[in-house]
């Protein structure tokens, strides 16, 4: 295992009564983005927890900025930035009482960029945490995260109930951690329209099992979906490399995985239309594709 | 060297040079005032929008938008583009996306790159004049397209070209 | 004792800031009442003994179910602490947090018993124990509390120590060898009373290192 790589994980497995996380391998390097994309129930956050030290691993092995996890979970957080939708802050405090708290812990605790991003969020430190709304308690933890400047964001759902203003701040503001090209972040989301825009990184997954795991450009020139009118009584060869086909009278319209120049002139002149695909259709197609294998 | 209560004043046309070197003092821990310099870098740069509507991939579109000001004049030959993790953060789009976009204006011959110094707007007598020309190039070839599957001869394709020619000085 | 451990006990005594102020006063209100007299001895005495006892079920629950409930256990795990640094810190922070209004209303109970001059001395064995009775007490809910997640568990934790405190007063307090000596003016420290008193820090020492051998060493903890 490489001592440079933020986040390794190999054949994790970890079983629970009904569901068993299998075989997850995941790396992610400095200066990078990941976008962590799967249905609900699919594993993100056990895998998260994991990454975290909150769970221990059946089998397979976890290294967090180098260090061992859970084992050696109190020092990986030192430099780890941890937030989950499900995260509380202590309600009968006030949103300033948990800035000092944390400032006090970390060394790396920038108070100019604290108070930027209050009047960023929105938010008012005298306010009590207990008053907050959902949205507003997000952008707080997010807030005490951010502004002690990790080395490693670790982040499950972060925009999930927040307003289309502040996904935009919140986005920018990622987008500026990573301007260190030291720093890194791993992030879960059912919004493929933002993980599409900033992730470096993206893996997929669903029910317990990695499914896909590639650069983000590479997932968006690969997928293709592929509009053919085949002339009367033509059938169409056997193609490698087909994720689905559907057929309606003359017209085949083919999802493949591995577009290229030579598959498009393998198919010759029946092709109407060539269309690019966004995350989300990739996302969908790809968990269909991989569940038919599975015979599921 | 800036120190924390400078102001920086910040010209049109000399934005490039500006956020740059607020964008090195940055990262060396020399800037204190996040703000200043990230509302520095992001107004240089707010011209360059990129659409997730839009049909063309975000790369495309960053490659476009640097190309027209290219062509435009505006980022002139020898001139520093902004660093990728810079216009990444600016635009709020993945460094990877950015990383392709310079790639492939690079191997168009648009941008230079050297090893540890950053990329610049390469250094081609009469590019932009060039660019201008690859586009009309472009739009003529879509326009020669369109015609045949209209049915124009050649002498309709030409008349609608003199019309909008007329139109056009006219504004 | 490092930044991180102190902080946190900090914050224990400044979340449950209300509970344990709240608690003093209530308790030494009690005190108060009961050396009035008679009847108002009773009602003082109940009022100071519950008090001291729901205090620390509240204190416990509050502090860690709660915390479990309310998710807020996540955001402590996400600083750089491990299980068994969290484990150890919450029983000395939940223990000191209880000590100090025990402490104060424990020594109140003496001072009145030694101060009355209708309260006889000989009251004074039994007051420590039960004092000492409580503070095991607290030690077993909280005990209890670090390695069960389940409210049925700790609800019937809580049922089995309100039936000890109630048995306890009438049983020890009916053992001869102490109930003789009650109403004596100068209190008698017997062999049963170190017996109780052995059995209570047994008791003490038992629930409170456990945690630091079980609930510390797991390895999951949602």
């Amino acid at each position: 295992m490489t001592p440079t790589k933020h986040i390794e994980m190999r054949s994790v497995r970890k079983a629970f009564r009904f569901f068993t996380l299998e075989d997850l391998s995941l790396d992610l390097e400095p200066g990078q983005i990941m976008g962590f994309v799967g249905p609900n129930g699919a594993g993100k956050s056990t895998s998260i927890r994991l990454m975290t030290g909150l769970l221990a691993p059946d089998a397979g092995e976890i290294r967090v900025l180098g260090h061992a996890m859970p084992e050696a979970q109190a020092l990986a957080k030192r430099d780890i930035g941890f937030v989950s939708d499900e995260m509380r802050l202590f309600g009968h405090a006030t949103l300033g009482w948990h800035m000092n708290f944390i400032a006090s812990i970390y060394p790396g605790w920038d108070a100019q960029y604290a108070k930027t991003l209050v009047k960023r969020f929105n938010l008012r430190p005298e306010q009590n945490v207990s008053g907050l709304s959902s949205g507003e308690h997000v952008k707080a933890v997010l807030l005490l995260a951010l502004a002690r400047r990790p080395r490693l964001l670790i982040l499950d759902e972060p925009t999930s109930g927040l307003d289309p203003v502040a996904r935009h701040e919140l986005l920018s503001e990622f987008m500026d951690v990573l301007r260190d090209e030291d720093r890194s972040i791993l992030f879960s989301s059912h919004n493929t329209v933002d993980v599409e825009r900033i992730s470096d990184r993206i893996a997929f997954i669903d029910r317990g099992r990695l499914i896909d795991s590639s650069d983000k450009e590479d997932f968006l020139e690969r997928w293709r979906r592929i509009q053919l009118q085949l002339p009367a009584g033509a059938t169409l060869p056997d193609l490698p490399h087909l994720v689905s086909r559907v057929d309606d009278g003359q017209f085949v319209t083919l999802t493949t995985n591995r577009y290229s120049e030579d598959l498009l002139a393998f198919l010759g002149h029946g092709v109407r239309q060539v269309q690019r695909m966004s995350l989300e259709e990739i996302f969908v197609a790809n968990v269909m594709h991989h569940r038919e294998l599975r015979g599921q | 060297m800036l120190h924390r209560f400078d102001v920086l004043a910040v010209t049109p046309g000399d934005g490039l040079t500006t956020a740059r070197a607020v964008e090195k003092y940055f990262s060396k821990g020399l800037v204190f005032d996040s703000e200043l310099s990230i509302h520095c870098i992001h107004s240089m740069y707010s011209g360059i929008n990129i659409s997730q509507t839009d049909a063309r991939p975000m790369y495309q579109q960053i490659m476009e938008q640097i190309r027209a000001r290219i062509a435009a004049g505006d980022w002139p030959s020898g001139k520093e583009l902004p660093s990728i993790r810079a216009l990444a953060a600016a635009l709020s789009v993945s460094v990877i996306t950015i990383k392709r976009a310079y790639l492939d204006l690079e191997n168009e011959g648009v941008i230079v790159t050297r090893h540890g110094k950053g990329s610049f707007v390469a250094d081609v007598n009469g590019l932009a004049g060039e660019l201008q020309e690859e586009k009309i190039d472009e739009h003529l070839a879509a326009a020669a397209g369109i015609g045949r599957q209209l049915g124009l001869t050649d002498e309709d394709l030409a008349a609608r070209l003199r019309l909008a020619i007329r139109n056009v000085d006219r504004k | 004792m490092n930044m991180l451990t102190r902080k946190l006990i900090a914050k224990e005594f400044y979340l449950h800031r209300w509970l344990i102020i709240g608690s003093t006063v209530a308790g030494l209100a009690g005190l108060l009442i009961a050396a009035e007299g008679k009847v108002r001895f009773n009602i003082g005495m109940l009022m100071w003994l519950t008090t001291i006892v729901a205090f620390g079920i509240v204190l416990a629950m509050f502090a860690i179910a709660n915390e479990r409930k309310e998710r807020t256990l996540q955001f402590v795990l996400s600083l750089p602490l491990s299980h068994g640094d969290y484990v150890r810190i919450k029983v000395v922070g939940l223990l000191l947090c209880f000590l100090v209004p025990w402490f104060i209303l424990s020594a109140g109970a003496v001072t009145l018993i030694a101060v009355m001059p209708n309260l006889p001395n000989g009251l004074l064995p039994y007051a420590v124990l039960l004092c000492g009775f409580f503070l095991a007490n607290y030690s077993l809910v909280l005990c209890s509390a670090l390695h069960t997640a389940s409210e049925g568990v700790m609800t019937l934790v809580i049922i089995t120590t309100n039936m000890g405190i109630t048995l306890f007063i009438f049983m020890v307090g009916a053992l001869p060898s102490l109930n003789d000596h009650l109403m004596d003016p100068a209190p008698v420290w017997n062999s049963t009373f170190w017996t109780v008193l052995g059995v209570e820090a047994a008791t003490l020492v038992i629930t409170l290192s456990l945690p630091y051998f079980v609930a510390a060493r797991r390895r999951d903890f949602i």
